[in-house]
């Protein structure tokens, strides 16, 4: 009974979102042909970090500490597989754009952080979860404030992740998934190696003429600052959807701690992991 | 033919108006029903039944759009006969469909009233409109018109994996929505 009424509940909903569904989905024609300008002035700053970039391909290892990492493109044949929520089967991933590969002990410390900066306070509700009664974090995300607007493409403003090494040893691997890399910075922020990376998600246009749907491709840009620990075996990244000051700003005023637990290899079902901007 | 021609036929009572109506939108309503149900004769019994569904209701309705219309009969006729299968011992492309449908739920949500029903549907309109088009066509094909994910990835020109994280997304998403709604009990 329960499984009809739910199927219910969604059946019920509003007969334009259906139509919209069947009929063409509704583009905003002026932000698409800006977004193409501004892409197109974005490519000379491609260039001018054309030599950063070709660093970061070259640059395999590091021989500090007890972590280490390396990042390319995808090889051709390169995939990964997670095993998604209730599923049986294994979702394989074989069309992101980047790799992150680790190598190390199998396992390390826990780590906390804390915000120093954000532009906009979090919405705590939605953030309660990954949250101790001392306001240190897990993750952290910006939707579901009254700053945000979920329809526009600055949806996910600021972002804050953490990995662990010891899931992606071993073969392992955490990839960029769906943004292409158009600039790649690395720095040393104190213990830190750093990555900023400004990508941008080339969606395809979609024209099925018997199904009436049209709609244009388009960019959509992304930023990433990725803060490698070496020692300590974590990587915390920072992303979002507003620009790549907002999204340094963050990372630059974060605070970090470790904790007493341990993670290991075997806590994790997967040993890969993607970076996303995403909601939720 | 228009549609304000097909439903002229439907007033005038003339059999060559289903025969247009199957012209003009028999593919979308078989996909709506194939969809949710797996075997062929529940399908053409589907279809059958939306067809003589909407030759007794026009007149007197005249259904504007009469594509959403008859899609919306369909998907009805499609469910109802679903459930009526036992379709919980099933494992389908709607069973998935129902399943993700439950994640998008707090586990405190209590949907046991028609009530209830309207309420959450009116929440999940609420979710719906402030969705981008593109997420909220994904959203609807995927849990209303029941497309296989495998369908919408051709649709969008983009892979499985990439549709199967976005729809996970917009679970979340709501899930959020209905946990700010309040919605938990």
């Amino acid at each position: 009974m329960k499984q009809e009424l739910l199927s219910k509940a969604f059946g019920d909903i509003d007969e334009s979102f259906i139509l919209e569904a069947y009929r063409p989905v509704p583009m905003d024609a002026s932000s698409a042909s800006e977004r193409i300008v501004h892409m197109k002035k974005k490519r000379f700053f491609s260039l001018v970090f054309a030599a950063a970039l070709i660093f970061a391909l070259v640059v395999t290892a590091y021989a500090m500490g007890l972590f280490s990492f390396s990042h390319r493109p995808k090889t051709e044949s390169e995939k990964y597989s997670i095993k998604w929520e209730n599923q049986s089967d294994e979702i394989v991933f074989d069309d992101f754009k980047y790799v992150f590969k680790f190598n190390g002990p199998s396992e390390c410390n826990g780590v906390k952080f804390k915000e120093g900066w954000l532009p906009f306070d979090p919405n705590e509700e939605v953030n309660a979860w990954a949250r101790d009664e001392d306001g240190w974090r897990t993750r952290l995300v910006s939707e579901c404030t009254p700053e945000v607007d979920s329809t526009s493409d600055n949806y996910q403003p600021y972002r804050v992740e953490l990995f662990y090494v010891p899931q992606f040893v071993d073969g392992g691997a955490l990839f960029l998934n769906y943004q292409t890399p158009e600039e790649i910075i690395e720095e040393q922020w104190g213990e830190y190696k750093v990555m900023k990376i400004h990508a941008v998600h080339h969606q395809p246009g979609v024209d099925i003429e018997e199904r009436a749907i049209h709609i244009p491709a388009r960019d959509m840009n992304y930023y990433f600052v990725l803060l490698f620990h070496p020692e300590q075996g974590y990587i915390a990244i920072v992303s979002g959807t507003s620009d790549m000051d907002t999204v340094e700003h963050v990372a630059r005023e974060l605070q970090f701690k470790q904790t007493d637990e341990i993670i290991r290899k075997e806590d994790f079902t997967d040993n890969c992991c993607f970076i996303d901007v995403g909601q939720g | 033919m228009e549609d304000s021609k097909i439903i002229s036929l439907f007033f005038e009572r003339s059999e060559q108006a289903i025969r247009e109506l199957d012209c003009k939108y028999g593919g979308a309503v078989w996909k709506t029903a194939a969809n949710i149900l797996d075997d062929r004769l529940d399908v053409e019994e589907c279809v059958n039944d939306t067809y003589l569904k909407v030759w007794n209701s026009i007149p007197p309705h005249t259904p504007e759009p009469l594509g959403s219309y008859v899609c919306k009969i369909s998907r009805n006729s499609a469910v109802n006969r679903y459930h009526a299968n036992n379709a919980e011992k099933r494992r389908s492309n709607y069973g998935l469909v129902l399943d993700e449908m439950a994640e998008c739920i707090p586990s405190g949500v209590s949907v046991e009233t028609e009530l209830e029903a309207k309420e959450l549907s009116a929440a999940i309109n609420r979710f719906l409109s402030m969705l981008k088009p593109e997420d909220r066509f994904l959203f609807v094909r995927r849990y209303w018109y029941a497309d296989s994910v495998a369908d919408l990835a051709a649709v969008t020109n983009s892979s499985v994996s990439r549709i199967s994280v976005r729809l996970f997304r917009l679970r979340e998403k709501l899930r959020h929505q209905l946990t700010k709604e309040g919605f938990i009990a």
